[in-house]
């Protein structure tokens, strides 16, 4: 990446920019999908609410239960991804980490993938997700704590194989699926997708998110702190260990909300991030909100792109994945 | 301002450093030298508390350091790393600003005054000019400064320097030294380890001379630094030569003999 330093004075033009895009992203995918509304229509129900007239019932139906959730559900997701993978690679001194890289996406995978072998309800497979994405990075830390060498190493080394255990025990779980429903649900979960979201879903994952985001926007000045390394921050006064086990707490909440309303969405937590750094700089102070409007407009129009790319959904993270390999790639590269 | 008394500590069973004792006064400048592997590095570590000590006692202006957390021994004794990789793109102006970080609370950000106290230190080495530059983008030296500088934002009566001259060139290692001048000159007593024996002839009040571990002498540069035992330590004939210098001030250097 080629950083030019970005002027202070600029920030709050930038965030302005950014608003204003992201809101415009908004009001484009409330027109996105197969049912078509018109500029005229769309201005009309957004300007006058809920009117009464029966004209827009059907359409006040599609863009309150279906298009609306939808758009709330991509662009948290977005916006939480960003958050948590920003935090993760300031934590680990790794620009290459991304929100999963503590075996939260494996575990809420194997916790979703054991709900829906049970064959349990739509939102119990939420739950079972988020918990078990928790559990596992909640593991990870009590391993990494204990180990007798580096700190931050040995917790990525715990999250390493414990997310590889997890995916061990997904595909153990996909031999022994029921081929005509189970191995589908649980294929179609794992790629991630939007298409299932509903207002009842994201309000059970939006309240532990949009706390996780607090917190770690409340830690800003602490997360530049952890960038420098345990014995730096210790000199400079602050205690590594506290500070971190606060910021992956956070970020593991966010991203295991981000699963389970999405299942799993790649590289978004690791792309953004960085975009985001050789726009304002590493500093937390700036990088966290402009990370938050840059991927939250971003996942919302793949999400967009998922939907009305062709008559078949995409899958979300596919897309993502498609995006993001050659990002990475661009990365390693120019990486100085 | 701080004592060191017995101490003795390492990496888990091995004791890498065994019984030292010394102690500096305000405005001391105190090089640490010996060859490789023979505890400077783990010295520093001990007193900045980075690695827990066996025994012995460190004592930080009479406060006892094992008393003390993170935050108020932050208020007296800062560290200046050997600049090291740094992967993400902060300015220097921020780099140096994170020195005020003890006096923030957990949920806090600096406040303008704060700011301004960075851009004082910065002036202090005169290098305002950097502000704004990429820590990722300026030369080694300059890195090196910009940590001093930082340190010095901390505002602590004692500095402690890994090799604050370790790969760097001629003109840089002298900026350092300048650097290192300005810190005394406000008062505070700076800790460096280095590999040049001569260093401690130009700048430092005391020398500790270690060999495996132990004390091999602490005093005054000319007292402790002599062929006798700089040979007995690193093993090869070395002379202490004094030298005018085109001022006619008299200087001392240090040469391996052949």
């Amino acid at each position: 990446m080629k950083f030019d330093t970005f002027k202070a004075e600029n920030y709050k033009w930038l965030v302005l920019l950014l608003l204003i895009v992201g809101l415009m992203a908004v009001i484009i995918s409330l027109n996105v999908g197969f049912y078509n509304i018109s500029a005229r229509e769309l201005f009309y129900i957004l300007s006058k609410g809920d009117v009464g007239n029966e004209d827009y019932d059907s359409i006040i139906i599609i863009i309150k239960n279906i298009r609306l959730p939808r758009i709330i559900a991509a662009f948290a997701i977005g916006v939480g991804l960003s958050q948590a993978g920003a935090a993760y690679q300031g934590m680990f001194k790794n620009p290459l980490v991304s929100p999963d890289i503590l075996g939260v996406s494996s575990g809420a995978g194997l916790g979703a993938s054991i709900a829906l072998t049970m064959g349990l309800p739509d939102y119990m497979v939420q739950i079972y997700a988020f918990i078990c994405g928790i559990v596992v990075v909640s593991l990870a830390y009590f391993i990494g704590s204990n180990a007798k060498f580096g700190h931050d190493v040995s917790l990525v080394l715990a999250g390493s194989m414990l997310g590889a255990l997890s995916s061990a025990f997904i595909t153990l779980l996909k031999y022994l699926a029921d081929p005509t429903d189970t191995l589908p649900a649980i294929t179609f979960w794992l790629m991630g997708s939007l298409s299932k979201v509903t207002i009842d879903s994201l309000a059970f994952a939006l309240a532990p998110m949009i706390a996780g985001i607090i917190v770690l926007y409340l830690l800003r000045w602490r997360l530049n702190i952890l960038t420098l390394g345990d014995e730096e921050a210790q000199a400079i006064g602050i205690d590594p260990r506290s500070t971190r086990l606060i910021a992956v707490a956070a970020a593991t909440i966010i991203s295991a909300s981000a699963v389970c309303i999405g299942g799993l969405i790649g590289w978004v937590g690791l792309m953004i991030p960085h975009i985001a750094r050789g726009i304002v700089g590493a500093d937390y102070r700036r990088l966290l909100p402009t990370a938050a409007l840059i991927g939250g407009t971003f996942l919302l129009l793949m999400d967009d792109l998922a939907r009305s790319l062709s008559t078949m959904e995409i899958p979300l993270g596919v897309l993502t994945a498609v995006m993001g390999a050659p990002f990475f790639v661009v990365l390693i590269v120019k990486l100085k | 301002m701080l004592k060191v008394e017995n101490l003795i500590g390492g990496y888990g069973s091995r004791e890498v450093v065994n019984n030292i004792s010394f102690s500096i006064e305000e405005g001391d400048v105190l090089c640490v030298l010996g060859p490789n592997g023979c505890g400077k590095s783990t010295l520093l570590k001990l007193i900045l508390r980075f690695l827990p000590k066996k025994s012995g006692k460190i004592l930080l202006q009479g406060l006892n350091i094992d008393k003390l957390d993170r935050k108020s021994m932050a208020h007296l004794v800062s560290y200046i790393p050997q600049s090291d990789y740094m992967p993400f793109p902060y300015t220097v102006i921020e780099m140096v600003t994170m020195g005020r970080s003890s006096r923030l609370g957990r949920w806090e950000t600096p406040s303008k005054n704060d700011i301004d106290f960075a851009y004082g230190s910065l002036e202090k080495l005169r290098i305002t000019h950097l502000a704004d530059k990429l820590y990722t983008q300026i030369s080694g030296g300059e890195r090196q400064l910009v940590l001093m500088a930082r340190a010095l934002c901390q505002d602590t009566k004692i500095l402690v320097m890994d090799e604050p001259t370790a790969s760097l060139d001629f003109s840089n290692q002298q900026l350092i030294m300048d650097a290192i001048d300005t810190a005394v000159l406000e008062g505070r007593s700076v800790i460096l380890t280095t590999h040049s024996p001569s260093q401690p002839f130009t700048i430092a009040t005391k020398v500790l001379l270690l060999s495996k571990g132990e004390t091999v002498g602490f005093g005054k540069p000319l007292d402790v630094l002599t062929s006798e035992s700089l040979e007995d330590v690193y093993g090869i004939p070395m002379d202490i030569v004094a030298i005018e210098d085109r001022n006619s001030a008299r200087r001392n250097i240090c040469l391996p003999v052949h």
